[in-house]
């Protein structure tokens, strides 16, 4: 049977979107196979449609409870039944039944914590699993914006011979991480589909000005001038607040999204401005993960980001709907110091690695550093990571290696904005690919008017009217 | 004013006689021998974590804002004593009824419960199945998975239902519509966003800070009125379910009163535990606190507990010290006893 017919049959689709049967076809073949492809791209079809040709059940590990559940979710939405998410809820008979039949499963998804406990490494021993997919894979290096350590075991309990092809799945990853991720995960010759970065609708453009203080005004006047949707990206919580405000002074519907807020509060505004109900978002890098929203015209940076792959990620979620959109990134002299100075305070100094030996020659449990503001959480977790890795002194040097690389990234995206060349051209060519042609209005270099790409901003009322409780009840329950 | 009516009503009731670096303590709940006591001794269980996250600055920023106002002025001991017009103002505000010593912060996981049962039911209703829960938490999720198990949660039956039991319990509680609104803004359902702390404050005119503690407050209300009618809201009284303390003693303290009841002496289980006496003795204080029938005299005569309650009676202190060199032949344990015992 075609391969078209199995996604015709059993998940309704009539075509493949790109990548997706280049990436099936190797899998098929045995290959071990690396897919970069972007959120909302069909990424999870790599895996679920040769569910239907291969023998043996295919694993998938997760790293997050609800994308796990999700994805379940989705399986059973297209008819099948015979998939489990084992995770810590599973208690009991209920664990003890399902792990009696585990083999008759046909998608098995895990969490890497989950894995890594003995009760189920006997289980998996005893099973063949026809492919061994690891989802969200930029989390195994330490040059992804989430690393986590527990996916660095992954590879030593999948087993040395006799192996299944394993898939590495990631929206997100420069060439840095590919390797890693090859590396880690120990795979062999694969093959690789990486998505093209080249995105024609949007436009790049950047703004220099003589002082870091000119960057609200330029900033707050563009927006009042401009339509959005649009996000502003900025370094800081307090200048989240800052624009917001500024923002809302001019009549304009903004929030401001940080991590220090409450969960709910974030969540609220994600669905406020899917709604339409915000126009503006000022965020620090912690806005978008779990954003799907087509119609964002406008991202706006007042900083240099810390790699090319985060300002790629940031501007990526402007035109998703394939109209022009507009990415501007407002730079100042000084900015490549300051982003240095908030990026290289994340990593563990030496400092922090002798006061990790202390507690560990006293036999006490070093994240007592972080109860006693030694350390931030983040900065520990590399930290515990490459303390059980490396000697003290090899610790160290890498963390020197690692502040070194760091910066030559951030070295890179200074370049990139002050390069006296096609930006678009620079991007795809940072990510090892190459430019056909150029869209009219390409970038700051090639030539760009703003007016051409977003339209001059109407009047849109702020009003939000209040409801009395009961209203407000029954609209959440009509 | 919320957080500075919470205040001012703390530092009233410790009148004087403890640092206002207790009343943060207090607020975050700390579980130290120091703040139970203070808890028992100047009757402040309201407002025992209710804010576990308070911060220092703010704290201060509002300490600082109550002395500018002058109804609050700071003596030479740190203690923040309230004035005579915060007193009058005190006296002219509604009374607060956080219940913060039986909730701890579990009024927020009843609400997560409750938050996703009505998304559930919102999404269902418009045939949305595929919706992204808000409440991310998996034991808040498996929670309301059982209890939505066995009830025909797709029926537009069981959630009218469900409305109209809500309705009607929030109708009849003793807040302000504006604290009604609150509670339902904080909530989401299909194509319908919440409300974001600052964007309430601003609809309120009112503080972030303040228009937490309103919902706090009319969390506690409402669970205190849920727990008192278990079979008027049955669906509110389920979601409800292991919210409120019903055991309050943390779990060194309850290991000290097994042993206690078992016939050991406080020397002795200092020993068998390896705990300081001092220790011990923070756990008795708990205990005296929240047991009505804690067995006082087993540790002082009635007569020296009468003398003691006398001298607090007469100099109006509650101090240690104070009440010691009047009857300097009972121990500061046998004090903090007397101090802590319920309903003293
Ligand atoms: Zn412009
Ligand atoms: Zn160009």
């Amino acid at each position: 049977m075609k391969l078209e017919d199995i996604l015709y049959r059993h998940f309704g689709y009539e075509a493949f979107r790109e990548g997706q049967k280049e990436v099936i076809e190797a899998i098929l073949e045995g290959r071990d196979a690396v897919a970069l492809l972007p959120t909302g791209m069909g990424k999870s079809l790599c895996y679920q449609l040769p569910g239907y040709i291969l023998n043996g059940p295919i694993l998938i590990i997760s790293p997050l409870l609800s994308l796990m559940q999700d994805q379940v979710d989705s399986l059973k939405r297209f008819g099948e039944k015979r998939v489990i998410a084992l995770n810590s809820f599973l208690q009991g008979s209920e664990k003890l039944h399902a792990l009696q039949r585990i083999a008759t499963y046909r998608y098995i998804f895990i969490s890497p914590e989950m894995l890594a406990t003995d009760s189920i490494q006997r289980v998996f021993q005893k099973i063949d699993f026809s492919l061994i997919v690891v989802d969200e894979a930029h989390c195994i290096s330490q040059w992804g914006f989430d690393f986590r350590p527990d996916y660095l075991k992954i590879a030593s309990w999948i087993p040395k011979r006799n192996r299944p092809p394993i898939l590495a799945l990631s929206a997100t990853a420069t060439e840095q991480v590919v390797i890693d991720i090859k590396t880690y995960l120990k795979m062999i010759h694969p093959f690789e589909y990486i998505h093209s970065v080249e995105r024609p609708n949007i436009h790049y453009d950047v703004i220099n000005l003589p002082s870091v203080d000119e960057k609200l005004p330029w900033i707050i006047n563009h927006v009042v001038q401009t339509e959005g949707p649009g996000i502003i990206y900025t370094q800081s919580r307090k200048k989240t607040l800052l624009y917001a405000d500024e923002l809302q002074k001019k009549q304009i519907r903004a929030a401001a999204y940080h991590a220090g807020m409450e969960m709910e509060d974030r969540q609220f505004i994600q669905q406020q401005f899917q709604s339409g109900e915000l126009e503006w978002i000022c965020a620090t890098t912690a806005f978008g993960m779990g954003i799907h929203k087509d119609n964002v015209y406008q991202v706006l940076h007042d900083h240099i980001p810390a790699t090319m792959a985060n300002y790629m990620q940031e501007v990526g979620r402007a035109g998703r709907d394939g109209k022009d959109a507009l990415a501007i990134l407002v730079h100042s002299p000084k900015d490549e110091d300051h982003t240095r100075f908030i990026v290289t305070e994340d990593l563990p100094s030496s400092y922090h690695v002798e006061v990790f030996k202390e507690y560990q020659r006293l036999e006490q449990d070093p994240k007592k550093m972080i109860d006693l503001n030694q350390i931030s959480e983040t900065v520990y977790r590399v930290l515990s990571y490459w303390m059980t890795q490396l000697p003290a002194e090899k610790v160290i040097q890498k963390l020197e290696d690692l502040r070194r690389q760091k910066v030559e990234q951030i070295r890179e995206v200074a370049n990139f904005v002050e390069a006296q060349k096609c930006m678009r051209e620079g991007l795809v060519s940072y990510f090892g690919q190459s430019l056909e042609e150029k869209p009219p209005n390409c970038c700051h270099f090639c030539g760009i008017n703003h007016q051409d790409i977003v339209a001059k901003r109407e009047f849109h009322p702020v009003s939000r009217n209040r409801p009395s409780w009961q209203e407000r009840l029954q609209a959440l329950m009509p | 004013m919320y957080i500075q009516q919470v205040l001012l009503s703390i530092f009233s009731s410790m009148n004087g006689q403890r640092s206002s670096k207790a009343a943060l303590h207090l607020l975050r709940g700390k579980r130290s021998g120091q703040t139970i006591q203070d808890v028992g001794t100047f009757h402040l269980h309201k407002y025992f974590g209710i804010l576990p996250k308070l911060s220092k600055n703010t704290f201060t920023d509002e300490l600082n804002q109550l002395i500018d106002a002058g109804w609050v002025h700071i003596n030479d001991g740190q203690q923040a004593i309230i004035t005579a017009r915060g007193k009058t103002l005190l006296q002219q505000s509604k009374e607060l009824l956080f219940n913060g010593w039986y909730y701890r912060g579990n009024e927020h996981i009843f609400f997560k419960r409750l938050s996703l049962v009505v998304q559930t039911l919102s999404h269902f209703h418009a045939g949305d199945y595929r919706f992204m829960p808000l409440q991310k938490d998996e034991e808040i999720q498996h929670f309301v998975k059982q209890f939505l198990m066995g009830k025909p949660y797709k029926e537009t039956n069981f959630k009218n239902q469900f409305r109209d039991e809500l309705e009607e319990s929030i109708q009849q509680l003793p807040i302000d519509d504006k604290h009604k609104l609150t509670i339902v803004l904080r909530i989401t359902g299909y194509r319908l966003s919440g409300w974001t702390w600052q964007q309430l404050a601003e609809e309120f005119d009112a503080t972030e800070l303040d228009m937490q503690l309103i919902l706090i407050e009319s969390l506690h209300i409402w669970l205190d009125d849920l727990y008192a009618k278990r079979n008027q809201y049955p669906f509110l009284h389920q979601l409800a379910a292991g919210i409120r303390l019903e055991n309050v003693l943390n779990d060194s303290t309850k290991k000290t009163a097994d042993l206690y009841y078992n016939g050991y002496t406080p020397d002795q289980i200092a020993q068998v535990r390896s705990l300081k006496i001092s220790t011990i003795e923070d756990h008795f204080v708990e205990m005296a606190m929240n047991d009505i029938d804690f067995p006082l005299n087993q540790f002082i005569s009635e007569e020296d507990a009468n003398k003691a309650r006398d001298v607090m009676r007469q100099t109006g202190s509650k101090k240690l010290k104070v009440i010691r060199e009047s009857i300097p032949h009972l121990s500061y344990f046998q004090i903090r006893l007397v101090m802590a015992i319920k309903g003293g």
